[in-house]
């Protein structure tokens, strides 16, 4: 068939052929996304949508302290609390002495596991750790703990990397379940 | 359709393989969506709103994909959405590797796994089989 012939109902023009997987990868996206947006709906904690202040915004860059500042202020004696906001295998693999260890993704659950609101009220300052400085999950955290009250929250700046290179104290790496150091 | 080829044996077992991965990948993420969605945020790329809508979107694009490839309905659609996955994917991870940024990939709800090469290796495989599904269904077409 020519394409200088019109259309018509006999011989309808032909689609071709990645013309027809668009549309089929289209129908499939939209299908998919139908589905997505029931189960979110139906979901006990569902995602909310078209929020500024929601789960999708990126965080605010929280207060910084320096490495230099943290050796002074444990020098003089101030009462600090490090939370390492690595993953358990990264924590167990180095991490600052007496710090405590609540990744950042469930971040919620492990200061209820650890108790925290009780620990953090003791604490001057509270210092949280990532591995490096462009790090949102660290962020992440300080903004949940100052809607939970604390106020006195910092993040390292550079990180374990800063921590590593100020010589400050580390407690000894250990084993996670998995057996790996 | 008259003519196609059989499809061949690799081309199958690359095809089943994809779609496992796509499909493991997406109904992890199904009950994490707030996880997902702060993970998607920390790549610094999309508005929140664009943050929260592929959250809830992309794991049932990754399900579907991953049920077709599995089951070979719809194989070289399903490619294709496959293919601008990773490709999205790869370039996300390539913007976070330039820019520096200490994220989870986001890949999986386990949080474990952080952007990093062994990611960016991962997302470019997903790219070259998904071309290559893509590809040789085209070919044993008549």
């Amino acid at each position: 068939m020519s394409l200088s012939q019109p259309a018509s109902r006999e011989n309808p023009l032909p689609i071709s052929s990645w013309r027809r997987e668009i549309q089929r990868v289209l129908a499939i996206a939209a299908a998919a996304s139908i589905l997505g947006l029931i189960t979110n709906a139906l979901n006990e904690k569902p995602v909310p949508l078209f929020v500024r202040d929601g789960p999708g915004a990126p965080p605010e860059r929280a207060r910084r302290m320096s490495a230099v500042s943290l050796k002074a202020a444990l020098s003089d004696g101030r009462v600090i609390l490090i939370l390492d906001v690595r993953g358990e295998d990264a924590f167990a693999a180095g991490h600052p002495q007496f710090a405590l260890n609540a990744p950042a993704t469930n971040f919620i659950d492990h200061y209820a596991k650890l108790n925290l609101s009780t620990l953090l009220l003791a604490a001057e300052d509270i210092v949280l750790l990532c591995e490096s400085d462009q790090c949102p999950s660290a962020d992440r955290a300080a903004k949940q703990l100052a809607e939970l009250g604390h106020k006195n929250t910092h993040v390292l700046q550079d990180g374990w990397t800063a921590y590593r290179a100020a010589g400050l104290p580390l407690d000894a790496p250990r084993q996670t379940e998995s057996g790996k150091p | 359709m008259s003519g196609s080829a059989p499809e061949k044996t690799w081309v199958v077992v690359l095809r089943v393989l994809l779609g496992a991965a796509l499909f493991f990948a997406g109904i992890t993420k199904i009950k994490s969506g707030w996880q997902l969605a702060e993970a998607i945020a920390n790549y610094n790329l999309l508005p929140a709103a664009a943050n929260q809508i592929f959250a809830v979107v992309l794991p049932w694009w990754e399900i579907a994909a991953g049920a077709l490839l599995v089951f070979g309905v719809w194989t070289r659609a399903a490619a294709l959405l496959a293919l601008v996955l990773f490709s999205a994917f790869t370039i996300a991870v390539i913007s976070a590797l330039i820019r520096g940024l200490d994220i989870e990939c986001g890949c999986f709800s386990d949080a474990s796994s952080r952007v990093g090469i062994r990611t960016l290796a991962v997302d470019a495989g997903g790219i070259v089989i998904a071309a290559l599904v893509v590809i040789m269904n085209g070919r044993n077409k008549a």
